[in-house]
């Protein structure tokens, strides 16, 4: 670190290889080229114009490496980028809030890594260092943390809610066992094979499945799919619907074994890590004085295994490329008796005792089964009308009892909760979440009252904390009664 | 301290943005008609018209009717804003969350005397919490109000 008129000049330079890492960009620019000449276009004429695009990225890699430099100043990570266009970059030490490193296959093969800077200011990562040999990346973290941690001491910050630990901790491992139920659960997968799956059929369906099956139907004396009895037809859909689950679900366990690959969650002082990955390795910090909701779910099949996955939403993490809304995995997959323990890890110093449990307001059974009753006439019976005349009017009925039982569970099995440090709200029956928001976190409270709100005397209370934001994470109790929502919000705020 | 309206000039200010709006409609309707002659028959200029005056009556009355429904109340805690119409809406704002704030006027509210205060919190979904129509020396007096009495930390 050199000193120019009293300002630090970086000095770190960038691994010598990090060219390497910028050839798949031009390689990208070169892929319609590619396509082309794979497609039949002829070699000579125009081609030569695919050796610049080829030559574009490990080029602007060379020039990166040769412009860029990085070091550990007085108060904060320091970065010069460019040398026509100047940009002289000061991260703060305090606001750093983590140092994620990535390596895939190639990075381990060269010994580097990608070096995230992260800061709580959201939109991504604050800087990516793109690449460090893994001492230099050891190195600035070591720099990094330890100023962070001398000038966290003089501020006092923290010293409170997180008492030091002398060594990491291990709060979680999840052996390959875990792995392959997590793969068993993850219905992702599913979705897009079968989507993939009809696509293709769409495609080419039909002359396939003919040349497929024809010889072992015209054996059986058919000519067609349709000549077939009732009973083949049904397990002809099940065989296909078994298949597409069984093909899901190794994709899913073989997915969980190669992301999740000897998944490690540790507590290091204020701050939980976690590393994982079989080809790729991800270290992920999560500082615990970001943590502004943990949520917590169940579906079906996580109950049937007995497990739970725990997110946690982070200050700030709403732009992050990797985790696109906001939220980190804080156990990936859990028993569900350790769920508690690590919940209040993630939120130390916030004890939820024993929470005394609220229900909603008594009428959103009946409002429930009402509001699923209308749906299913508006979506049923126009239909239903068309195909079969007035008897058609009998779907309607059909449609009562799903609506009444969802009416009931969901009433029953959703419910809310206020301790002295902590919101907690368990909504749902089949996919059952959890969210825990410690009170302090909360930013603005906003009650709303729809027109059918109105009408049963009831309130949506929503609470605003600075991590999460995308819809299916936010923190909103719906059907409140109309006073204890408002008592509700007096005291949250 | 109970709740509180808005400076009621405000309600002219907005009548006459919504007239505004209904106007220019209005010309590219009347341009649509006349550059195109197939569309000259009776029909077609009777239903945008009664459209125009449908829009033009809602542009009279909604500002009456939104104005009556906003209103806030400054207590110890912080701000409250109740808004809305159909779906309404009371956010609470706590004076300690309060990041920075904005005191705003655009040419038509100026010529009304009226200013939108807006209150930025560091959350992530409603990040921006504004109250317009206040008279000018009504907002800048509540600002003081709610940035001088509290302070502390923010996130």
């Amino acid at each position: 670190m050199r000193y120019e008129n009293g300002h630090p000049i970086p000095e770190q330079r960038l691994h010598p290889l990090s060219w390497v890492f910028y050839l798949s960009g031009g390689l990208g620019a070169a892929l319609p080229a590619v396509a082309a000449l794979a497609l039949g276009a002829e070699w000579g004429g125009g081609l030569w114009v695919l050796l610049p695009l080829i030559l574009i990225g490990p080029l602007a890699g060379l020039w990166h490496q040769w412009v860029y430099r990085y070091d550990a100043g007085p108060d904060g990570l320091v970065i010069r980028e460019g040398l026509i266009f100047r940009n002289l970059r000061q991260i703060d030490y305090r606001r750093i809030e983590n140092l994620d490193t990535r390596r895939n296959p190639l990075h381990r093969l060269l010994g580097v890594a990608d070096v995230k800077v992260e800061t709580s200011s959201g939109g991504g990562a604050e800087a990516t260092l793109r690449v460090l040999s893994l001492a230099q990346a050891a190195r600035l973290g070591e720099a990094v943390f330890a100023r962070r941690r001398a000038l966290d001491a003089d501020a006092g910050e923290e010293a409170v809610n997180a008492p030091p630990v002398a060594e990491a901790e291990v709060l979680l491992r999840l052996p390959p066992g875990e792995l392959i139920r997590m793969g068993l659960i993850d219905n992702r997968n599913l979705f897009w094979l079968g989507a993939v799956l009809g696509s293709v059929v769409q495609v080419l369906g039909v002359d396939l499945l003919e040349r497929v099956v024809g010889p072992a139907l015209r054996d059986a004396g058919l000519r067609y799919v349709s000549e077939l009895g009732l009973m083949l037809k049904v397990l002809l859909v099940a065989g296909t619907v078994i298949g597409v689950l069984l093909v899901g679900k190794a994709l899913s366990v073989l997915g969980a074994l190669v992301r999740y690959h000897d998944y490690v969650l540790e507590q290091d002082g204020g701050d939980l890590r976690a590393r994982h990955g079989l080809f790729t390795r991800h270290a992920v910090t999560l500082r615990l004085a970001r943590v502004q909701v943990v949520h917590q779910l169940a579906t079906p099949l996580h109950r049937l295994f007995g497990r739970v996955a725990l997110q946690v939403d982070l200050a700030g993490g709403a732009g992050d490329a990797d985790h696109g809304d906001g939220a980190r995995p804080l156990a990936p997959i859990c028993r569900a008796d350790n769920a508690p323990a690590l919940i209040d890890r993630a939120l130390p110093g916030l004890a939820r005792g024993a929470p005394e449990w609220r229900p909603l307001s008594a009428r959103t059974g009946y409002r429930l089964t009402r509001l699923w009753l209308w749906c299913w006439a508006l979506l049923s019976l126009p239909p239903a009308l068309w195909w079969w005349g007035w008897p058609g009017l009998a779907a309607l009925p059909a449609g009562l009892p799903v609506a009444l039982l969802h009416g009931h569970l969901y009433a029953r099995y959703t419910r809310w909760a206020l301790t002295p440090d902590l919101l907690l709200f368990h909504r749902g029956w089949l996919w059952r979440r959890l969210a825990v928001v410690p009170r302090n976190r909360i930013q603005t409270v906003r009650l709303t009252r729809s027109p059918f709100d109105r009408r049963y005397r009831m309130t949506a209370l929503e609470v605003d904390t600075a991590g999460g934001g995308l819809t299916k994470r936010r923190v909103r109790l719906g059907y409140l009664d109309r006073d204890v929502a408002a008592r509700l919000a007096r005291a949250l705020v | 301290m109970g709740f509180q309206s808005v400076d009621r000039r405000t309600v002219s200010a907005w009548r006459l943005q919504a007239l505004a709006g209904v106007a220019v409609a209005a010309l590219a309707a009347v341009a649509a008609v006349i550059a195109l002659p197939q569309l000259a028959g009776w029909p077609v200029p009777g239903l945008l018209g009664g459209l125009l005056v449908v829009a033009a009556g809602l542009a009279l009355w909604l500002p009456a009717l939104a104005h009556a429904r906003l209103r806030y109340r400054l207590d110890e805690h912080g701000l409250t804003i109740e808004h809305g119409i159909l779906w309404r809406h009371r956010i609470i704002v706590p004076r300690v969350r309060v990041q920075h704030s904005d005191i705003s006027q655009g040419p038509l509210q100026r010529a009304f005397g009226v200013t939108t205060l807006r209150l930025y919190t560091a959350g992530s979904r409603f990040t921006v919490n504004s109250l317009p129509g206040l008279a000018d020396d009504q907002a800048r007096a509540l600002r003081r109000q709610l940035l001088d009495e509290g302070d502390g930390d923010a996130v």
